[in-house]
């Protein structure tokens, strides 16, 4: 399997008047196309602004990102945009549905930014939410369903647009732990049934061993990137451990 | 970036608050709406002048009593009694060789007063007496009957020609020749009945009733004097002519030497036309600075709404970016919003105007008057590009500051 993503010594700092904040310290890891992989560490560990690093949302202040061989850092806005529209599919932890807004229309929501017809985005939505389970849901309102339902709205969302990677930032953050299993369970069917590349950015260990691999993030610096034991994982996937 | 989809997403933003989208228009909509009155009232105007003058006839003067400057009508115009008219002025103009283009002169003394047949009454008709060549000076035809002759007004008979509506109210279809009349408790008889003309120079003659000069003077008014003198004129080309010559016979009539000031003005239809086009030109001044004024303040307002809806939909905004929206997309759905509220505003703006100017046409007609109700191309034209522009420039700032928002802290925004 080629690298999908290549980060080599990547450092990350934010300029305010004169005060160099650094966020980012000399990251280099791979991740492979199909993999599921976990991002871990305490609030201001900076696994944030990794994830937007990562899905061009920031740019890095120096170092390497190469995407599907590609070197990311000389990219312009307008081709970000292009990357963020194209490649990645994000999923909130606040959710970030539009209010008052169909489900269908949520979900069409990126498919606005690509160049095909209107009968297009509406076949590519209706299968989105068909694959997250909703079809039944497919023209409520955002503000009429629970709070897994729209993050499954949201995972319908990032898939529409048949990314390469999908991320997933503490997607559990908000929801009780029996939706928030099935969020994960859900996450984890993509990864290995659908073959989605997955990267998810938690706190919590238990929620990060859903996954194959977890890279683990202090101060800025990776301390540890490891394979999750496989009995670890089907305990997390089982929800055992809860 | 599909147009429509984009479109339909700027709409829905509008119509889930709907009384705001409505007050964000509000401004635009009476500044848009003001535009298009002042272009139609002024079209109508333009048209009830022009008419009431065709009407009335290029050919006409009339010479009121009392002075009058350049600016302003005589006081005689607003119901004040002036006396220095008198019969006599009459005789002067028709004989003088001086004003030889005149073809006849007729004298008017107007008096109001109750009007009664059989169990109908008018309570405040205006009764006129006129010189017998009256219909020759005004060209009116008789509808039936006959006007009064020389001997009759000489001998100050009790007869009287009615106007088509003092005719309809007091005898309701009935032949009014023939019958007797009361004008104030005197008796007369009606011997004719005008054709309808609608109104001429803004007075409306159909509720008239005509009598001879000197029954009204000696009889009903107890007056020497009179309300007004019309002569007509040969050609309209001589009437600057005849103005001045009838001037110096009146001057020397009135006994006025050197600076004294003229006791009586005489006036033509091209002097009404240029007052009546300076109060509609006052008119169209005073709309025109609402209009602009509502069309600045109506873009402010715009302009206000739009960077708070960028404030609230910071989230949203961060959502379509992290989603692959580019600056310009993000660029174009805020121009485009504001670009549909315009549109909006400015049509509501166009049918609001049209509106009032068709009710205005409504009354006026209703009045009696020959107004035209006119909304042209042009001037809608003129209120969509208005419209338009306004969006654009309005609408430009926040659009620029939504489109410039950093994804990773709009997203964050609570």
């Amino acid at each position: 399997m080629t690298d999908l993503i290549k980060i080599v010594k990547l450092n990350k700092q934010y300029e305010n008047e004169d005060v160099v904040t650094p966020v980012l310290h000399e990251l280099s890891f791979n991740i492979k196309s199909g993999e599921f992989v976990s991002i871990i560490g305490p609030s201001g560990s900076g696994k944030s602004t990794l994830m937007h690093i990562l899905g061009f949302l920031d740019r890095l202040s120096s170092g390497e990102y190469f995407f599907e061989d590609k070197d990311v850092s000389k990219f312009t806005e307008d081709e970000l945009a292009q990357m963020r529209s194209q490649k990645v599919g994000f999923v909130f932890q606040q959710f970030n549905l539009l209010p008052k807004t169909s489900v269908l229309e949520n979900v069409k929501l990126p498919l606005l930014y690509v160049d095909i017809t209107e009968g297009e985005r509406d076949k590519r939505a209706r299968e989105a939410v068909k694959s997250v389970g909703l079809e039944h849901r497919v023209n409520y309102l955002s503000n009429q369903l629970s709070g897994g339902e729209k993050q499954r709205v949201a995972i319908a969302r990032a898939l529409v647009n048949n990314p390469a990677v999908i991320f997933a930032d503490e997607p559990t953050g908000n929801l009780d732990s029996k939706s928030g299993q099935q969020i994960m369970k859900l996450l984890y069917d993509l990864n290995t049934k659908e073959g989605h590349t997955v990267i998810l950015v938690t706190h919590e260990t238990y929620t990060a061993e859903h996954a194959k691999r977890i890279l683990k993030l202090k101060d800025g610096n990776l301390v540890s990137d490891e394979l999750v034991p496989e009995d670890r994982r089907q305990n997390a996937i089982s929800g055992e451990l809860k | 970036m599909n147009f429509r989809s984009v479109l339909k997403l700027s709409t829905n933003n509008l119509r889930a608050n709907p009384l705001r989208s409505f007050l964000t228009m509000l401004g635009l909509i009476i500044g848009i709406g003001s535009v298009i009155l002042i272009v139609s009232v002024g079209a109508g105007a333009q048209s009830l002048i022009l008419s009431q003058v065709n009407k009335i006839g290029s050919n006409l003067i009339g010479i009121l009593p009392g002075a009058s400057d350049a600016k302003g009508p005589p006081a005689s115009v607003f119901g004040i009694q002036v006396k220095t008219l008198i019969n006599d002025d009459i005789k002067a103009i028709s004989n003088d060789g001086r004003a030889h283009h005149i073809v006849a002169v007729a004298g008017y003394a107007q008096g109001q007063g109750e009007v009664i047949y059989e169990n109908r009454s008018i309570k405040s008709g205006t009764f006129m007496g006129v010189s017998d060549n009256y219909p020759e000076v005004e060209n009116v035809a008789l509808q039936s009957g006959r006007f009064f002759t020389a001997e009759e007004e000489s001998g100050l008979a009790r007869v009287a020609i009615l106007g088509s509506e003092a005719v309809n109210e007091l005898f309701q279809g009935e032949n009014p020749l023939g019958k007797t009349i009361k004008i104030k408790h005197t008796s007369y008889k009606v011997i004719g009945e005008f054709e309808s003309r609608g109104s001429v120079a803004f007075t409306n003659q159909d509720k008239y009733i005509f009598i001879p000069l000197g029954t009204a003077q000696k009889i009903m008014l107890g007056w020497r004097h009179l309300s007004l003198i019309r002569a007509k004129i040969d050609d309209a080309a001589n009437v600057d002519e005849t103005i001045d010559s009838v001037k110096q016979i009146l001057r020397q009539q009135h006994k006025l030497e050197g600076d004294a000031e003229d006791d009586f003005s005489v006036r033509n239809a091209a002097q009404a036309i240029d007052m009546l086009k300076s109060i509609t030109d006052a008119f169209r001044f005073f709309l025109a600075a609402i209009a602009a004024i509502s069309l600045l303040v109506g873009g402010i307002g715009i302009m206000n709404i739009m960077l708070v809806a960028v404030t609230e939909r910071y989230r949203e905004i961060g959502l379509r970016k992290a989603v692959g929206a580019t600056k310009r997309n993000i660029l174009n759905q805020f121009i485009l919003e504001t670009l549909v509220i315009a549109t909006i505003g400015s049509a509501l703006g166009i049918f609001g105007g049209a509106a009032i100017s068709g009710i205005i046409a409504i009354v006026a007609k209703a009045l009696g008057y020959d107004w035209s109700f006119i909304v042209s191309v042009t001037s809608i034209l003129l209120a969509v590009v208005v419209g338009t522009l306004i969006g654009l420039v309005f609408g430009y700032y926040p659009a620029r500051r939504a489109a410039g928002l950093d994804p990773i802290t709009s997203l964050r925004y609570e």
